[in-house]
């Protein structure tokens, strides 16, 4: 082998002699020559087509990583080549096509290059130039798949890293959840409870996805001012003081005032949840008297999730009632302290019977989110 | 490819000019492609025997006539250029 035909050896990309070539040329002699050509410069892997449509054939079969192909041949040209390769590359897929050509009119390279031609090499060529420009072909498409390789297996790390991220966070708010609650429910269930109610009755309104996992995920926060509640207050037995109650109430600004300030939209939603979801429908709750619309969304529905929840589960002063005595007590203060819509959707749980305790429940709940989402 | 008796019609339809045009323009494509293994194969053989080589001299002769006759393609290209440009 000469040294002014080494190149295909003396690479940044490695070694590039085991490429395959496919040259296209109805030309048989021009065929047989750049063949020579690229052997002696060390192409261990040349084909040849003299029929443009076998070519394009071939190409379904093969990954060639450089096309040597004739712009004017009769029947199928050039042009019409490309096109039907084109048609069955990816969109972000290199065309590794390098056009042979005696006729270099600026016309005529414009529509090659908007075809998917990289380059160009002048018929009669040198088989010098031939070598170098097939070598700079090749290079540059096998580092376009380094690179594509290199992107894929970072998305799959930031993926990886980012569902770490959303996992440590879930978990930070059920443990942040749990210690609102710690005093008077240790198991902490209460607060998954209402966040999984909650996620039902925003799937049941229709709200966007989205919104609806994060109200999900907030709405467990919604009673984390507790802990700002002495024990002696939010542990006892007996009716509360009047004293007693602004302090009980006060937990609503204190679970805000805990989760304010954050850039999370998460955060936020808890914090309108946090501050509202003792509001009333006809504005006598607390503890801002909001009414109607002014109340968050958020804090609606979860008011309703809350108030259903301790209904249905033991508290130390009183036992669980059944989901359908639940229901029909807050269908009975529907449109005073409830929201009508979110009453109307527990209705509709009820009646779907994704509310009832029994042992399929948490099946049907599983279910339900699946088809929401 | 064509042979050169197809590409030069005789027929009497070449006299419109856009006819023509065309026939020259696949007479040059045809001189290219029948130019391009005797040019390639001349400069290959010159870099594989180099320059010391007992048949360098008849090599570079080979490759000056191809060239030669590939400026005479060039000619005939613009020419075939103009001939289309005048038309419009």
């Amino acid at each position: 082998m000469t040294a002014a035909l080494q190149g295909a050896r003396q690479s940044a990309m490695g070694d590039l002699t085991d490429a395959p070539v496919l040259v296209v040329d109805d030309d048989k002699n021009v065929g047989k020559v750049l063949t020579r050509i690229l052997q002696r410069a060390g192409f261990t892997d040349v084909s040849v087509e003299t029929d443009p449509r076998a070519a394009v054939e071939r190409c379904k079969h093969r990954d060639f990583d450089a096309i040597l192909l004739d712009l004017h041949m009769p029947e199928v040209d050039g042009f019409e080549v490309m096109d039907m390769l084109a048609q069955g590359r990816g969109s972000e897929d290199y065309s590794p096509i390098l056009v042979l050509t005696g006729d270099l009119r600026v016309d005529v390279k414009e529509r090659a290059l908007a075809s998917g031609a990289r380059d160009f090499v002048e018929k009669p060529f040198e088989p010098t130039e031939v070598v170098a420009r097939l070598r700079n072909l090749v290079e540059t498409r096998r580092m376009h798949r380094r690179l594509r390789s290199f992107n894929t297996a970072l998305a799959v790390r930031v993926a990886d890293r980012t569902a770490e991220v959303v996992a440590a966070k879930l978990e930070v708010l059920e443990r942040l959840a749990r210690a609102g609650e710690y005093r008077d429910d240790l198991t902490g269930m209460h607060a998954q409870r209402v966040g999984r109610l909650s996620g039902l009755l925003a799937r049941e309104l229709r709200i966007d996805h989205e919104r609806a996992v994060m109200i999900e995920q907030a709405a467990p926060l919604h009673d984390i001012g507790k802990i700002g509640v002495p024990d002696a207050i939010l542990l006892k037995g007996g009716a509360l003081t009047e004293e007693e109650v602004v302090t009980i109430r006060r937990h609503t600004f204190m679970g805000a005032a805990i989760l304010s300030g954050s850039r999370l939209d998460l955060m936020q939603t808890a914090e309108r949840i946090a501050l509202t979801h003792h509001e009333h429908w006809n504005g006598r709750g607390y503890p801002q008297g909001l009414k109607e619309d002014e109340i968050p969304l958020e804090g609606r529905i979860v008011s309703v999730a809350d108030a259903f929840d301790s209904m249905t589960n033991d508290r130390p002063y009183r036992r669980a009632c059944s989901a359908e005595r639940a229901v029909t007590e807050i269908l009975h203060w529907r449109g005073t302290q409830f929201a009508p819509d979110v009453v109307d959707a527990l209705c509709q749980l009820h009646m779907s019977g994704l509310l009832e305790p029994s042992p399929r429940r948490e099946e049907r709940v599983a279910d339900a989110m699946a088809t929401a989402s | 490819m064509s042979t050169m008796t197809e590409t030069i019609d005789t027929s009497g339809a070449a006299d419109a000019p856009e006819a023509m045009t065309l026939q020259l323009r696949r007479l040059v494509h045809d001189l290219n492609n029948a130019l391009t293994p005797i040019l390639a194969n001349a400069q290959l053989a010159q870099l594989i025997l180099g320059p010391d080589s007992s048949v360098s001299a008849e090599l570079d002769d080979v490759v000056a006539g191809a060239k030669r006759a590939n400026a005479i393609v060039g000619e005939i290209r613009t020419a075939a250029t103009r001939l289309a440009e005048a038309q419009t």
